[in-house]
């Protein structure tokens, strides 16, 4: 199920209504949840419904067993999560993408090794599932967390349906304390929330899906006609298409759990208006930015060692990052360009650090608009089919060809609405939207609601699957 | 609590003032709700094909997507439902490929494809939609698309021409009123085409232009790139078979100059004849049958909607003629008239 669908709309209703049910306790009203949670996720394949059951159960009981053994023997549990963890996430996200890999490298060897071709389908937000629930289990393993004794409860920490398939990416010690604390709608969190909904479907419905996509989608189609415009003007379409897309989704997902009287940590803090490239992280994907900071980077010796120990192991993290977007090479290779980058920022920090003081806020602005240049060479990337399609891309934005078309209404709208969209991230960038939300009268608040609404409902275009739904 | 009251209270009034404001002058500009066809839609069918097990599955192109009176066929052919899988512009045999490859399926498939339909850039024209229902299509998107079908059919600003984005870029370019369609499809997406509604002259030179580029100027496909085709899809034939299915291969009929352009580019001697020999499926060839090959097709290729009925029936009077299909009793006829009849108008 997903936010922008009308099931959705009669679901979370019904949801809402039997939640906040008279006389009903709050154990019944968290199995409630519970059970809600697994109609949304099962309402796309029931089937894997019982793989993320079964994942979550697993990690529970790994959790528990932890928590029993002395402290020096608890590793061979972890060890056991993690490969359940990034076994089941190995097989069903990088099963092809190792096998296609071995069988080239094989014939590089001169060995003709043909593997038989198993359609595998990927389940909808392993990604996020996996390492929400590998998260806990490290922090049990650390002892940074009490261990969750009550399945349910720990199934609906994994399976709460708002961020269960595309986050953001819940830490058990946010969620832990509201499983405890009995919760409701209340007045300010419905208001929040639903004025945090509508601005999700906002960005996504109408400009995620009805401005973006139509004008990226073509440049990045397998033998597209790519010129120097087009090539630049469906970058930024794409850049514009997967915040709203990424951010529309979490934003959504923060607002249902507001209305359900649930905190969800934010996710993006206007990143098209970070002045560098380690800035740009501390407000895209945050939850995933953290989640790698906590159980990677540090873990493989953060910043503890000499310059190119923590260079390297920047790169690493960035490198893995890239691959967990997706199993291919371009997504490695933009993870590589966002590593790079990190090293050559942290390298250049001195330096930096003077020119910003001797331009101030001009050399603010400057570093903004190199880091969004950065980030957008970055999505070609991301987004190409494969490396032909990028470098032809690239080709075509850095050798500039005839442009003999010009640019379709679509495609000036689009770049008026990134630009917009842009200003807005720049004039947000030290604001925060939930606060400004609270602040507004319910006058101006309704009129904004109606605004979103009329906008959503009068952009009945083509409905496209969330980006990250892949991941 | 007054708060969120008063500006829900706000939120609701002013949306659905503006909204309501939109529709009326739409409405007043003479648009009508439609169904718009899109791959969840065509999934809700490619479901029931699955599910019934004497589903009577009509694949093609728009030929068949327009022609095909529903309730003319439930009339005449009671034991079976009727489920339309044609594509307006797209040839079928990726669907016929998904129907051998469904276990579940045991219906009676009318494949509408011609020689060009065998050809090999017609293979995968409809493989987007397999692919989205093998895929994508879940249980959420169905109910999804259930509620969808009902605003399509009862509000004009659910048609994406009159989205924010296509008024803005109609603004732009300084562009005229969305188009008023001509054509339409129910729920159920059998379609409907009104030829007195449609700009007659535009069609005739959009005829015209077609044509131009049809005949004698289309690139010849050689017998033995073409073949491939066929065999594979006698292999798919055979699957249905083995289940207890079975598929009527069916040219449906033109009419004038694109009759003529079509014997050119595939000759029926060559070509469909031959396949004929060698499928283990029915083969009917319009052109045969007087009440088909007379049709009256104001475009020589498609049916107004108010002779459906009656081209419906003469194509089940060709099937039952032959054998291939049974006629309900009048006990069965009459319970299936009883049912309440598909309106003709648009967004019905």
């Amino acid at each position: 199920m997903t936010f922008d669908s009308l099931t959705f709309v009669v679901f979370f209703i019904a949801v809402v209504a039997m939640f906040n049910l008279r006389g009903l306790s709050w154990s019944l009203r968290k199995s409630v949840l519970l059970a809600a949670s697994f109609l949304f996720y099962g309402a796309w394949n029931p089937p894997f419904l019982l793989l993320l059951i079964a994942s979550a159960t697993v990690d529970w009981w790994l959790a528990l067993r932890m928590a029993q053994a002395r402290t020096d023997h608890r590793k061979p549990w972890l060890i056991v999560s993690l490969f359940a963890n990034l076994g089941l996430l190995g097989f069903f996200k990088y099963g092809d993408f190792l096998r296609d890999n071995t069988q080239a490298l094989l014939a590089v060897a001169g060995i003709d090794w043909q593997p038989a071709s198993v359609d595998i389908l990927l389940p909808v937000g392993i990604s996020f599932y996996t390492f929400q629930s590998l998260s806990y289990c490290i922090d049990v393993y650390r002892g940074e967390v009490r261990v969750q004794r009550s399945l349910r409860d720990y199934l609906l920490f994994v399976g709460f349906f708002p961020q269960l398939v595309a986050g953001p990416i819940v830490r058990y010690h946010d969620f832990s304390a509201q499983l405890h604390a009995p919760r409701r709608t209340t007045a300010d969190g419905f208001t929040l929330g639903l004025s945090l909904l509508l601005i999700g479907l906002f960005e996504k419905i109408v400009l995620a899906d009805s401005v973006f996509a139509p004008v990226a989608d073509p440049i990045f189609k397998a033998g597209a006609t790519i010129d120097s415009a087009g090539a630049w003007t469906g970058t930024i379409a794409f850049a514009g298409q997967i915040f709203c897309d990424f951010a529309g989704y979490s934003t959504c997902a923060i607002g249902c759990a507001a209305m359900l009287g649930f905190w969800l940590p934010d996710n993006f803090r206007s990143p098209y208006a970070a002045t560098g490239f380690s800035d740009f992280w501390r407000r895209w994907h945050i939850s995933l930015s953290r989640w790698l900071r906590d159980y990677l980077y540090v873990p493989l010796g953060g910043n503890r060692g000499s310059t190119l120990f923590t260079l390297r192991n920047l790169m690493l993290t960035m490198l893995l990052g890239g691959l967990w977007h997706g199993a291919a090479w371009t997504f490695v290779a933009w993870g590589a360009f966002h590593g790079l980058m990190l090293v050559v920022e942290r390298m250049s920090r001195p330096a930096i650090d003077h020119a910003g003081r001797w331009l101030g806020p001009i050399g603010t602005l400057l570093g903004g608009l190199i880091t969004l240049f950065g980030v957008l060479i970055a999505w070609v990337w991301f987004r190409a089919p494969d490396f032909a399609h990028s470098a032809r891309i690239h080709g075509a934005m850095f050798l500039p060809t005839d442009t003999s078309a010009n640019l379709s209404a679509e495609a000036k709208i689009a770049l008026i609405v990134f630009g917009l969209m842009w200003s807005m991230h720049w004039l947000s960038r030290h604001h925060d939207l939930r606060r400004w939300l609270q602040q507004r009268g319910a006058v101006s608040l309704g009129l904004i609601w109606a605004a979103l609404i009329v906008a959503i409902v009068l952009s009945p275009g083509v409905s496209r699957a969330f980006i990250y739904f892949q991941f | 609590m007054r708060r969120a009251l008063t500006a829900l209270v706000i939120a609701l009034l002013v949306a659905a003032s503006v909204l309501y404001a939109v529709e009326h002058h739409w409405r007043g500009r003479g648009y009508t709700p439609i169904i718009v066809d899109a791959p969840d839609l065509w999934s809700l069918q490619r479901a029931k094909a699955t599910s019934t097990p004497e589903a009577i599955v009509f694949l093609g192109a728009s030929r068949t997507l327009y022609a095909i009176d529903r309730d003319t066929v439930r009339a005449r052919l009671p034991r079976h439902e009727p489920v339309m899988l044609a594509m307006d512009g797209r040839y079928p045999l990726a669907t016929l490929r998904d129907l051998a490859a469904d276990p579940y399926f045991r219906g009676l498939v009318i494949c509408d494809i011609d020689g060009a339909g065998f050809a090999a850039p017609s293979l995968d024209m409809q493989k987007p939609e397999v692919e989205f229902y093998r895929h994508a299509f879940s249980p959420s998107r169905a109910a999804h698309r259930l509620l969808l079908n009902q605003w399509q059919l009862h509000a004009v600003i659910a048609r994406s021409d009159f989205s924010l984005l296509r008024s803005a870029v109609r603004w732009w370019n300084d562009e005229g009123e969305p188009f008023h369609p001509y054509q339409w499809l129910d729920r159920r997406r059998f379609g409907h085409i009104d030829y007195e509604r449609g700009d007659r002259d535009a069609q005739k030179r959009e005829l015209a232009a077609n044509l131009e580029r049809f005949g004698g100027h289309l690139p010849k496909i050689p017998f033995d790139e073409w073949w491939p085709q066929v065999e594979a899809a006698n292999g798919w034939v055979r699957a249905i078979q083995e289940r207890g299915g079975d598929v009527v291969f069916y040219a449906s009929p033109t009419s004038g100059q694109r009759r003529w352009a079509e014997e050119d580019w595939f000759p029926r001697v060559d070509y469909w004849d031959r396949m004929a020999a060698a499928t283990t499926a029915k083969t009917l060839f319009a052109l045969d049958v007087p009440a088909l090959r007379d049709f009256p097709l104001p475009d020589d290729s498609h049916v107004d909607f108010r002779r459906k009925p009656a081209y419906t029936n003469a194509l089940i009077d060709a099937l039952v003629e032959r054998g291939w299909v049974t006629t309900a009793t009048e006990h069965e006829a009459d319970a299936a008239l009883a049912e309440p009849r598909q309106s003709a108008a648009p967004g019905a």
